[in-house]
């Protein structure tokens, strides 16, 4: 471990103790995640081993870049770009007040970062504020991989125990096993409405139930009507019938009307309905996007 | 006699002899034995995984460890969920076979159908200059992906660009030819360490991908490390512990995998081989599969589940075949559906197909015969696992369906 000084702790991924280090070579300032390797246990962790193998395949602009592997018998050590602070931080140091162009460039590059890994047949499953890295370009770059897998197509039942709570779409929370992108679309959904609101939580829920009731309180309590096969779900249950909120005027005060349009296009309980990442992109709410974002 | 513990190594090595000198008269007694032992070690395999349920739940998948009592019952609702399309569902045989297992581990669900859903609005705010083109197909040519269109779990907006993306990226993984450069190996112990592995994949109901993706992951590491007979096993049962880290909901654990070689190894064994093979392999294991090929080709030609079935049993029997590894996964598929196609007179190779697998019919010629040469030649084999796993009810015992004496094209 040489080549990196260790200067300080940032923080606790899925799997490991994440560090800021320099390069004793080049002087670039990187990111060292730890993996403890012990004799006895099961090898390499698959969140270790799927982080690894999914980020050498996704090297784009708006996903974090793993630059080396670096494994002696005890420990694995992965080698990431380093950014200043992760969109939680951001959010920390608004004060409640965020510019609406920099609501529309964080999520565009949100949505393009996800665009590719779902075309790379990736999905993240653990969408949250702290796994959004900003560097000082104001650039947005999607990390943690830990929960992150490939899927095949059709895709098949993968685990229910998947995104952090307040970030989990209805369909999962009712224990579906077989979803697709559009998993994380609806994650990209909440933290679309957090970044208008300066970092103030969606569905901030205390346990499934609440998360649930939080949901359909602004949605409306979805039914076979709304949902076909709702009731069918592994976990489900009958929950009482909300109507839905007529406006998101109130959710999202700060919002154009456009942007209230793709914010309910991906916020749709069915995940069948729920916009893709690429039609996101397209939204009109994205026209007056300025170019050098567009192509950064 | 008292049955003693067979030792699986042992047992490899002495398969792998008889493999490599075939004219050797096999004990038809000790052939029994052999089978009841075989028997024998599934059948304790299973214990282990039935009676371990603690040590599995706590590998478990990545998140929150959860009683596998809890799993175990969301797992049976979901298993009822699709119970209605269990008769054309291939990828499913645990459920049709008896077994004491839980069904928790490999739930297939292929041919769920969403219910029509009415088209969202969301083409109503689109800005034409942002959207993507769309792709322009040829005439004769069906558009497979729109016509899946509401069924999300086909992932028709992107599964083009997902083939696209496997068709350039199968290139990088071909392994090189190595058996010139093993001092140990031979096709033949290959061929019975691949028959082993086909053997481990359905004891422990792992998926086809996981097996396919094992299998590749020792051809890579081969064509890299030279292996002294002892470690084959080794290295195989490693590779198949790796696949099942990235494809699995639920893998084995390490212990399971050290069972099933009768304790050959120990487990420092087992998990320094898995540090050498993702060195090897640079931790590249996002392999794209001829499996997944196969699955898309059938599927965007409709052909029957029969027809996909059989074309999978060349495509499984293929894997024993030294001389194939460095044909490219896609033409392997294709020529594996071909062949299906003659042999079974239903279907051909249409514009269709020749779009979404980008091969002409005439340029499947070559591998698909050479395919029909493989399977004359292994008929004659004692390698029997994927023939009799093919010869079962659920997979419509195509493994029986005579091979014509050539393949016309």
């Amino acid at each position: 471990m040489q080549k990196y000084e260790k200067l300080e702790k940032i923080g606790e991924g899925t799997y490991g103790t994440v560090f800021k280090a320099k390069n004793r070579e080049n002087q670039e300032i990187v990111a060292l995640k730890r993996v403890r390797l012990d004799d006895d246990d099961e090898g390499v962790p698959s969140s270790a081993l799927r982080e690894i193998c999914l980020l050498k395949e996704l090297k784009h602009r708006n996903i974090v870049r793993l630059h080396d592997v670096l494994h002696s018998d005890t420990k694995l050590t992965l080698v990431f770009e380093h950014c200043d602070q992760d969109l939680k931080k951001y959010f920390d140091s608004l004060n409640g007040e965020i510019d609406s162009d920099q609501v529309q460039s964080l999520m565009y590059q949100l949505l393009r970062g996800l665009a590719f890994c779902h075309s790379k047949n990736v999905l993240h499953r653990d969408l949250k504020p702290q796994n959004l890295l900003i560097n000082k370009n104001g650039e947005l770059k999607l990390a943690d991989f830990g929960l992150a897998r490939a899927f095949g197509i059709p895709v098949r039942c993968y685990s229910a125990e998947v995104v952090t709570l307040w970030y989990r779409p209805p369909d999962v929370l009712f224990g579906a096993k077989l979803y697709t992108t559009s998993i994380d679309m609806w994650s990209a959904g909440c933290i679309f409405a957090e970044l208008a609101n300066a970092g103030r939580p969606l569905f901030p829920g205390s346990d499934i139930d609440d998360q649930l009731k939080r949901i359909f309180k602004l949605l409306g309590t979805p039914n076979e009507d709304t949902w076909p096969g709702i009731s069918q779900l592994p976990d489900y249950k009958p929950l009482p019938m909300y109507q839905p909120t007529s406006s998101f005027v109130q959710v999202v005060p700060k919002m154009s009307p456009k942007g209230r349009d793709l914010l309910q296009k991906l916020l749709l309980c069915n995940p069948a309905l729920r916009i893709s990442a690429d039609d996101a992109m397209a939204h009109y709410y994205f026209t007056d996007l300025p170019s050098s974002i567009k192509n950064l | 006699m008292a049955p003693t513990k067979p030792s699986g190594i042992t047992q490899m090595v002495t398969r792998m002899r008889a493999a490599a000198n075939p004219k050797a008269t096999v004990n038809p007694s000790k052939a029994v034995v052999e089978n009841n032992s075989l028997l024998n070690k599934k059948r304790k395999a299973e214990t282990v995984l039935t009676s371990e349920n603690k040590k599995r739940s706590a590998l478990g998948d990545l998140t929150n460890a959860n009683s596998k009592l809890q799993d175990a019952k969301k797992a049976a609702k979901a298993a009822k969920l699709t119970s209605t399309s269990s008769s054309t569902n291939l990828a499913r045989p645990q459920l049709a076979r008896p077994s004491t297992k839980a069904l928790t581990l490999n739930l297939v669900k292929e041919d769920v159908k969403v219910p029509d859903q009415i088209d969202s609005e969301a083409t109503i705010y689109f800005s034409p200059e942002n959207a993507k083109p769309k792709r322009k197909l040829p005439p004769n040519v069906e558009d497979f992906d729109s016509e899946c269109g509401t069924d999300p779990f086909q992932t028709p907006q992107y599964a083009q660009d997902i083939f696209l993306y496997f068709k350039q990226r199968e290139l990088k993984f071909i392994p090189r030819r190595y058996m010139d450069q093993q001092t140990e190996l031979t096709c033949d112990m290959r061929a019975v360490l691949v028959d082993w592995l086909v053997e481990v994949q359905e004891s422990f109901e792992l998926n086809h991908e996981t097996l396919y993706s094992a299998v590749r992951l020792v051809d890579l590491y081969l064509s890299h490390t030279t292996v002294i007979k002892e470690n084959l096993q080794l290295v195989g049962t490693t590779a198949m512990l790796i696949s099942s880290k990235f494809e699995e909901r639920c893998p084995p654990c390490v212990d399971d995998f050290l069972y099933i070689c009768d304790d050959a190894y120990t487990r420092r064994d087992l998990i320094k081989m898995e540090m050498s093979i993702l060195k090897a392999v640079d931790f590249d294991i996002g392999l794209p599969l001829s499996y997944s090929f196969l699955r898309r080709y059938a599927r965007v030609s409709k052909a029957s589940m029969e027809t996909l079935t059989l074309a999978r049993f060349i495509l499984e029997t293929s894997l024993m075949e030294y001389d194939l590894i460095n044909v490219k996964d896609s033409l392997m598929a294709a020529s594996a559906l071909m062949m299906a196609f003659q042999m079974q007179n239903s279907g051909d190779w249409t514009p269709t197909l020749e779009y979404y697998s980008s091969f002409t019919k005439a340029e499947l010629r070559e591998t698909t015969q050479r395919l029909h040469a493989m399977l004359i030649k292994l008929q004659s084999k004692n390698l029997k696992t994927i023939r009799n796993k093919y010869s079962h009810k659920v997979f419509y015992e195509v493994a029986k369906i005579a091979l014509p004496a050539e393949m016309e094209f």
